[in-house]
């Protein structure tokens, strides 16, 4: 009897005895650092940037119109001559944006 | 130790410093638990990881109705299972219906890195346990180990608790059997 107790006695030390397996030293931090690091900018920024910045423009326009009506229209004829070249940049501005997350940043 | 409501709060709240705090006070729990279903030294990190990772997702979602300690061991059981069957294919027999024999399981033939290992007790059952099928290693672990109660194990791994119960017994005798053998040696 007393032989089975100090077996029980011996498999419960040996059960309970930590493993000698163990993390790296600053572990806590690294995971944090994982965790807590902000995530990079996606292409869907961009598109949310660019809404943006439209609309600031719109706005001020509208407030142009309303101060200087005249300086507004010159500005409006400028933008309509330049109409295909500013789209051409925004477009090109947003293809290079993604061209380099799909290719650049994946490789 | 901080008060586990207080820390789930400032983590919720951004606090980086609260939650590195939480990964100490739970990382050697969650080692445990894994390194006991995972034998990859290499992987054994990742998923350590992995499980913080989980954890700090999750933790919106924790309602206090367990431990804190509790509700992390679930995701860490949990986070090493799917790791198994992704990588590994170790078998995961359902443990209901499905019993595994245990009464004439079979360890490993002898050889001189056993034979080795033998002459120390604790490394002697700690090569025995990770032998032993994953539902019973998983058992001894959180009851042993981390010094969980039956009502909890059930909790993180989701066994009814009599099943709980009859594994520590069924794999305890076992490894009392071959530790009488091995000491009368």
């Amino acid at each position: 009897m007393k032989e089975q107790n100090e077996l029980e006695d011996l498999l419960i030390k040996a059960l309970k005895k930590e493993p000698e397996t163990s993390l790296p030293l600053g572990f806590a931090a690294i995971v944090t650092r994982t965790v807590f690091t902000p995530k990079e900018a996606t292409f869907r920024h961009s598109i949310v940037a660019l809404f943006y910045g439209l609309l600031i423009s719109i706005i001020s326009c509208l407030f142009l119109f309303l101060i200087k009506p005249s300086l507004s229209h010159q500005v409006f004829n400028l933008l309509n001559t330049g109409r295909f070249v500013i789209v051409t940049l925004i477009v090109g501005l947003l293809m290079i944006q993604y061209l380099d997350r799909r290719f650049v940043k994946t490789a | 130790m901080l008060d586990e409501r207080d820390l789930v709060y400032k983590v919720l709240n951004g606090n980086a410093r609260a939650f590195e705090t939480l990964v100490m006070q739970y990382e050697k729990l969650v080692l445990h638990v894994i390194s006991r279903l995972i034998r990859n030294d290499d992987d054994l990190k990742d998923v350590c990881q992995e499980v913080f990772i989980k954890v700090h997702r999750g933790l919106n979602t924790f309602s206090f109705k367990s431990k804190l300690s509790t509700w992390i061991a679930r995701i860490a059981y949990l986070t090493a299972l799917n790791y198994l069957r992704k990588y590994k294919n170790e078998a995961l027999n359902s443990y209901d219906g499905e019993d595994i024999e245990l009464d004439n399981y079979h360890f490993s033939e002898e050889t001189p890195e056993r034979l080795m290992i033998k002459k120390d007790v604790s490394a002697y059952v700690h090569d025995l346990i990770l032998q032993l099928p994953l539902h019973y290693r998983t058992v001894l672990t959180l009851f042993y180990l981390n010094e969980f109660s039956i009502p909890e194990i059930q909790a993180i791994t989701g066994m009814p608790e009599g099943t709980v119960k009859n594994y520590l017994f069924r794999a305890k005798q076992l490894l009392k059997n071959k530790l009488e053998i091995y000491l009368r040696k």
